[in-house]
């Protein structure tokens, strides 16, 4: 009885043997830019107490979104960069498994906060340049 | 390419999920056309897939009068060509 089920666990190995061999190890690299890159340099452009909101219209264009406050408004102007890597090991053909996926993500973001006082003249703004973090592969 | 192959590059780059820039407030008005250019280099065993989404955006500012206070626009989507 022993040595029966031996044999059927070792006819099952040539199986996945020839699974194996026929499957399929891809890698899929992925790049996603959603947005327009910030050009203008914020320290060069923005004046803190000077520069207003028809300004920072005319220098950066409509913001990615606009935040109502009691004293005063804040633009965000956002710019997204996300790069993926796959590695992926399947058989497409008989089975349509997939042995293994290894999947790496990096999502990095370009932001700039702009606040304004209730006169809609600057009152403070942030940068931060987040994709020049994103590793190449 | 198949639909699917094509649906599965949509998803796994994820450029369909974002909505529509919106600004929730009765005196801005926001006009947007986006556009999307995917590139795609499928061998099966190495693919690389780029996709670029941009913007034409033009938002306006209107005062308690509804006369244009401020507007914005940005041509997004000459960066495509």
């Amino acid at each position: 009885m022993g040595s029966e089920g031996e044999r059927r666990s070792y006819g099952k190995i040539p199986a996945l043997m020839v699974l194996l061999i026929i499957s399929v190890c891809s890698c899929t690299i992925g790049r996603v830019y959603r947005g327009s890159e910030i050009k203008e340099d914020p320290k060069e452009r923005i004046v803190i107490g000077t520069t207003t909101k028809g300004e920072i219209l005319r220098i950066f264009g409509p913001p990615y979104w606009v935040q109502k406050q009691y004293d005063g408004d804040i633009f965000v102007y956002t710019y997204h960069r996300k790069n993926s890597s796959t590695l992926t090991l399947e058989e497409p053909v008989f089975t349509n498994i997939t042995f293994f996926v290894y999947r790496r993500i990096q999502e990095k973001r370009d932001s700039l906060v702009i606040l304004f006082d209730k006169d809609g003249v600057v009152k403070n703004y942030g940068y931060y340049e987040g994709t020049g973090e994103l590793e190449p592969l | 390419m198949s639909p699917t192959v094509f649906n599965k590059i949509l998803r796994d780059l994820e450029v369909t999920g974002e909505p529509l820039t919106t600004y929730p407030f009765a005196n801005i008005l926001s006009y947007q056309y986006d556009q999307g250019n995917i590139r795609a280099l499928i061998l099966v065993l190495f693919n690389y897939a780029e996709a670029k989404v941009k913007s034409d955006h033009l938002v306006i500012f209107l005062d308690e009068n509804e006369k244009v206070k401020y507007y914005g626009f940005r041509r997004g989507t000459e960066e495509l060509r």
